[in-house]
């Protein structure tokens, strides 16, 4: 049995899986390679090659007998959800020390990947929330003026985050997300700050935009790089660059046309 | 009156982490402790900042100290580090540097469309993005 076609070809499939999930949902390149070989390692065959980019990954198994199965996925969307990146790492560990069978391990990377997350509200108002304490945390004093500015910067990140899910799901470029999200944010903090004349502008903007920072694309392309991983190393940087430059445009946008507005009154 | 500072920073830091995990959808009981060592590696950088005033050496030990709890964290609770580190570093992340450019930026674009009369907007003191130094 070990050793027949069909097994590599389920193997590979699996370890695909696996890598698949782990990239799809913000895990690191070389954690999805590790994985992908540990599963096939587990299953007693060590010579195998995996190459994971952000983008895509190769996978190769060698048979004893000489004959290899080759396999590749490419992928498409890549978002935040981490718990399932600690959920595959999980399985594909248990399925190396025997406690779970090739076919259980697919069966249950399959329900993995298409289990249901966090409703779309309450993750925008866990980031609501977030923003705000991270509002909280660059003001210098707790005043009348800082509750105001915690409850916009809270408005600001549940309306944009609720909006980036919704186009998010059909399918929009991550850039134009981030641009629209942060010049959302941006239009209710101006109009807010503008209207009711009290308020810090510039705190209720840096924390709003807290979740849509690149820090988790710029610690990945770190690691990366510093495993040895140039190439997934340089992709991320590049992409961490692409999502500042988008959020720099969508702030920078709404407030110049605020400023030339007013008149410069900020 | 620098202690209650460094305190409320603590508390505000550890929730602000703790929602951003939620939001990244970390599981409750990684959390807790990544979120503590989020709140504790900010105190570092608060503490290096405000009393030796270098920035980036502050930056620097409150980053490596995230790092070094979350390998040992990941360790006992045999999980990925990257689980640990997320939350922890969010905090260090510096979204006024992200912003800045925007702020010169949309200083420039309005100087360059404004009125001759409306000159003032031009000036540093009326950059739209201030912080507590």
């Amino acid at each position: 049995m070990n050793g027949t076609p069909e097994t590599a070809s389920r193997l590979a499939d699996t370890a695909m899986l696996a890598a698949v999930i782990i990239l799809e949902n913000g895990g690191e390149t070389f954690r999805a390679e590790e994985t992908a070989v540990r599963i096939c390692r587990a299953a007693g065959k060590p010579e195998t090659e995996v190459i994971a980019l952000p983008t895509g990954i190769f996978i190769t198994v060698r048979s004893e007998s000489g004959s290899s199965v080759s396999s590749v996925a490419r992928i498409k969307e890549r978002a935040m959800n981490l718990c399932r990146v600690e959920r595959a790492n999980a399985y594909s560990r248990e399925f190396d020390s025997g406690r779970m069978s090739l076919e259980e391990l697919n069966a249950k990377l399959t329900a993995l990947r298409h289990s249901t997350l966090a409703s779309r509200p309450v993750v925008a108002l866990f980031a609501g929330i977030s923003s705000a304490m991270f509002t909280l945390l660059f003001e210098p004093s707790l005043s009348l003026s800082v509750l105001f500015d915690i409850a916009v910067t809270f408005i600001c990140t549940f309306a944009a985050e609720y909006i980036c899910t919704v186009s998010r799901l059909r399918s929009t470029h991550q850039f134009t997300v981030t641009f629209i999200g942060s010049a959302i944010m941006a239009l209710i903090a101006a109009l807010a700050t503008g209207i009711s004349g009290i308020g810090n502008l510039g705190c209720i903007i840096i924390g709003a935009i807290t979740p849509l920072l690149p820090g988790v694309s710029l610690t990945n392309a770190i690691r990366d790089t510093v495993m040895g991983d140039i190439v997934s190393g340089t992709a991320r940087l590049a992409e961490t660059v692409i999502i500042a430059i988008a959020i720099a445009g969508g702030v920078g946008i709404v407030l110049a046309a605020y400023v030339n507005i007013t008149g410069g009154a900020l | 009156m620098n202690i209650i500072m460094y305190l409320r920073d603590v508390a505000v830091c550890f929730f602000a982490a703790f929602f951003y995990g939620r939001f990244m959808s970390v599981p409750v009981k990684p959390l807790i402790p990544s979120s503590l060592s989020a709140a504790f590696s900010y105190l570092v950088y608060r503490i290096i900042f405000v009393e030796s005033g270098h920035e980036l050496i502050g930056f620097l030990s409150a980053a490596l100290t995230v790092s070094f709890v979350s390998e040992i964290l990941a360790r006992i609770y045999k999980m990925p580090a990257t689980i640990f580190v997320m939350p922890g570093i969010i905090p260090l992340v510096p979204g006024s540097v992200c912003t800045a450019p925007c702020s010169a930026s949309s200083e420039t674009i309005s100087t360059a469309f404004s009125r001759p009369e409306c000159g003032r907007c031009s000036s540093p003191a009326s950059s739209p993005l201030r912080l507590r130094s």
